[in-house]
């Protein structure tokens, strides 16, 4: 990959894999090194990108991934948060809020399939091989997310 | 709003800090930004100072790895969040080596005066993101401040150690490349990262199954080499010492080794192979850990996993090939990429779900749901799960509804006035409560008897297709494939009784001669393969005849070619997509070629089957 395409691609994707990673990881610093992470790998992969849902997947994918391999490492459960308390966005709703609040309080393997099923429309099949589980798998934690955010958040949630 | 726009909205406005650019990765290639570092100091910069360590004479124990001053880490509420200024004091241990090894005496020091140093963050909240000038040397340490690298300079030259210079990512299967081949075939490593000098670590999991414990299932852990000679900044959290059962052991390879039994979800294998140090964490102990591991160990169980590693591999410790890891690493990566889907291994063995994709909890807890909402009259929530178009029948005649505002007039009748009936039905009420949800392998679910029947649609929700009593219907109508007045012929345009009962005694008289090649060739792939000796996917019918004597061939030939020949009538509006034969045993379909495809075979009896596991045709 050039220089010109890695840099439009930090452009277009760096927001959707700290999205990814956020929810991979729950914690806004884990977040920040995990892009500063992908895009590295991004920077030596010397492979090449049929298209730019490739890319797109691909990114998707190493995020996954590392967050995964972070997530059971002890080693990581001792950092923590130079500012201790994780850092929580301003949004322009309260409703955007307190879901932002419940979503991150969700274990992590109900937070990515959230965010990939809801933010960045992935099916239920795309997200099954994204995470490499069954489909029915992805299905369940989707259930069980909306069932939890449902009795958080009351009407601010629909029914599905 | 729905709920994707309400979730956009929300986490549109999450983003990212800082800006990424090849310009600097260009210069920081072996490095990393120091805001990296700044959360790895928040880690490593707990502990406090290293006082004289006691070792006992003969046998070096946890405590010889143990930093002589409880570190404290942050306590964290039920959600794992962080509560602000609260702390709790853990043991720690050192990776490096014993706490007499130079390496060990200098991480205690520096840790020490990382305690003291800019205990407000000030100095640092100051620099920020800026590069400091310290990168280049320092590059793998916490130094942002002259002082701090005058302070590191004068422990390693104390100690006569080294600084790590690169460090290099090591994906799942460079282990052999990066370190030796010192896993056994039990062992799995994930991803890690390894330094210049062969210092490594890496999370894994491991098969425990000798003897008696076959099938205990898998167990994570992480294992770190150090090896001597060059600074390491990172310690381990154990919790509490006095947790650990401990005694020595020499493992299948000849490698003494101690071992900590923790009393709860944690374990250690200690070994000094003299130029390097292996410090083994194991995520599971006497009371197991459901994330991490299957379930409890004992001594037995600890010491399997000590003699899954060969030690001896890895001594001596040899400065890895940057270069040979990197090309082992993208070819790791190219192949990930190009792994079809349908290799990946399948989570479930539930019938259930092997016939619909639903999993019988989430089928439960479905009909769970919808029987409540029944029950409770709850009309615009029913009609809110079913599937549209729909066609309802009442005793006024037959009609389409294509919403649940259009359904509702006519709900008491269909689904109100069965209201206690259905619900009852659904749930087996009163106790136990067993629920009889089946699946005729139509792809969708059953519960009452036939009364209700439901599966995922397209946004991978559970949706109900079809609510029948004695006096009343309705069932979804998609696009055209369901008629009032159905013919045999109609569901299929081009498939008739006729075609489809020859296709099915073709079938047979290929089984019960043995026509490997041909039945391999009508099957649609990729299928996946279970029979008692494991499962497979195949992805040509080269792959499955892998497994024909498994399955199709093995001893239920003569059986499956009966049943086939026994009732070869195909039933075309068995509520799928797919034509079946004999009782469902095999489940039939054009391909996209227009020929006629196996898509599902079925032996209840020797216990395999076949089905396409691909998108849905």
């Amino acid at each position: 990959m050039d220089k010109a395409r890695f840099n439009d691609a930090a452009r277009r994707y760096q927001n959707m894999v700290y999205r990814t990673a956020l929810h991979a990881l729950g914690s806004p610093q884990d977040a920040e090194d995990a892009v500063q992470e992908v895009f590295l790998r991004l920077f030596r992969y010397r492979g090449t990108f049929e298209s730019e849902e490739h890319l797109r997947r691909w990114l998707l994918r190493v995020t996954v991934n590392y967050g995964r391999d972070l997530l059971k490492s002890p080693w990581r459960k001792r950092r923590v948060s130079w500012e201790e308390v994780p850092e929580t966005p301003v949004f322009d709703r309260p409703a955007q809020e307190a879901l932002y609040r419940e979503v991150m309080a969700l274990p992590e393997k109900y937070r990515t399939v959230l965010y990939l099923f809801y933010y960045e429309e992935l099916t239920v099949r795309e997200i099954g091989e994204l995470l490499e589980v069954e489909p029915s798998t992805v299905t369940t934690r989707l259930a069980r997310a909306r069932k939890r955010l449902k009795e958080r958040l009351g009407e601010d949630w629909q029914d599905e | 709003m729905s709920n994707r726009e309400f979730y956009q909205e929300t986490f549109s406005q999450v983003r990212g800090s800082g800006e990424i650019r090849w310009e600097d990765y260009e210069m920081t290639r072996h490095g990393k930004s120091l805001k990296w570092f700044i959360t790895l100091a928040a880690a490593v910069g707990l502990l406090a100072a290293l006082s004289a360590l006691a070792v006992a004479a003969n046998f070096f124990g946890l405590r010889d790895v143990l930093l002589p001053e409880k570190g404290g880490v942050y306590v964290t509420d039920e959600k794992g969040v962080v509560i602000p200024g609260e702390k709790e004091f853990k043991d720690f241990v050192s990776l490096s080596g014993w706490g007499d090894t130079p390496e060990s005496k200098a991480l205690a020091e520096w840790e020490a005066f990382q305690e003291s140093y800019d205990p407000d963050g000030s100095i640092i909240s100051a620099i920020g993101n800026e590069p400091t000038g310290f990168e280049d040397r320092y590059g793998f340490y916490l130094v942002y401040t002259q002082e701090m690298a005058d302070k590191l300079e004068e422990i390693i030259a104390k100690y006569d150690l080294k600084l790590h210079q690169w460090m290099e990512v090591v994906l799942p299967e460079t282990w052999t490349i990066a370190a030796g081949d010192f896993c056994g075939e039990n062992v799995t490593p994930y991803s890690g990262y390894i330094y210049e000098n062969g210092t490594f670590r890496f999370d894994g999991d491991a098969e425990l199954g000798a003897g008696e414990l076959k099938g205990y299932g898998p167990i994570e852990y992480q294992f770190s080499r150090s090896v001597k000679g060059t600074f390491d900044d990172v310690a381990l959290n154990i919790g509490d010492l006095s947790d650990f059962e401990e005694w020595g052991y020499q493992t299948a390879d000849g490698t003494p080794v101690t071992l900590g039994l923790g009393a709860r979800n944690r374990s250690l294998i200690l070994a000094d192979l003299g130029d390097s140090f292996i410090l083994v964490n194991v995520l599971t102990g006497r009371q197991g850990d459901d994330t991490f591991s299957s379930g409890a160990i004992g001594r037995e169980e600890l010491e399997e996993l000590a003699d899954s590693f060969r030690y001896s591999a890895l001594t001596p410790a040899r400065e890895p090939d940057q270069a040979a890891i990197l090309t082992a690493n993208d070819r790791y990566m190219e192949e990930l990429q190009n792994q079809p889907p349908e290799t990946l291994p399948s989570e479930s063995e539930d019938p259930l779900y092997v016939r619909t994709g639903i999993q019988s909890d989430v089928a439960r807890d479905f009909v769970l749901l919808l029987a409540e909402r029944i029950e409770d009259g709850r009309k615009e929530e029913v009609a809110d799960l079913l599937v549209y178009p729909a066609q309802v029948e009442v005793a006024a005649g037959t009609f389409q509804v294509n919403s649940a505002e259009e359904f509702l007039p006519y709900y008491d009748e269909v689904i109100g006035q069965n209201r206690l009936s259905l619900s009852t039905a659904m749930t087996w009420e009163p106790e136990p409560v067993e629920f009889d949800i089946f699946s005729d392998g139509s792809g969708l679910a059953s519960v009452a008897d036939g009364a209700v029947w439901f599966g995922l649609v397209e946004d991978g929700c559970l949706r109900v297709f079809t609510i029948q009593t004695d006096q009343a219907a309705v069932r979804f109508l998609g696009a055209g494939e369901i008629t009032q007045d159905r013919g045999e012929e109609d569901l299929y345009t081009s498939l008739s009784v006729d075609e489809g009962r020859a296709f099915v005694l073709n079938l047979a008289d290929l089984v019960e001669n043995g026509e490997r090649e041909e039945i391999a060739n009508l099957l649609a792939y990729p299928a996946k393969v279970t029979a008692p000796g494991g499962e497979w996917i195949a992805g040509t019918p080269e792959e499955f005849l892998e497994h024909y004597d498994e399955t199709v061939g093995g001893n239920g030939r003569g059986t499956l070619a009966a049943d086939l020949r026994a009732d070869p009538e195909p039933v075309l509006d068995g509520g799928g997509d797919l034509a079946s034969a004999a009782g469902g045993t095999l489940w039939f379909d054009r391909g996209e070629n227009g020929a006629l495809k196996i898509f599902s075979l079925w032996s209840d009896v020797w216990q395999w089957n076949v089905q396409y596991w691909g998108e849905k045709p």
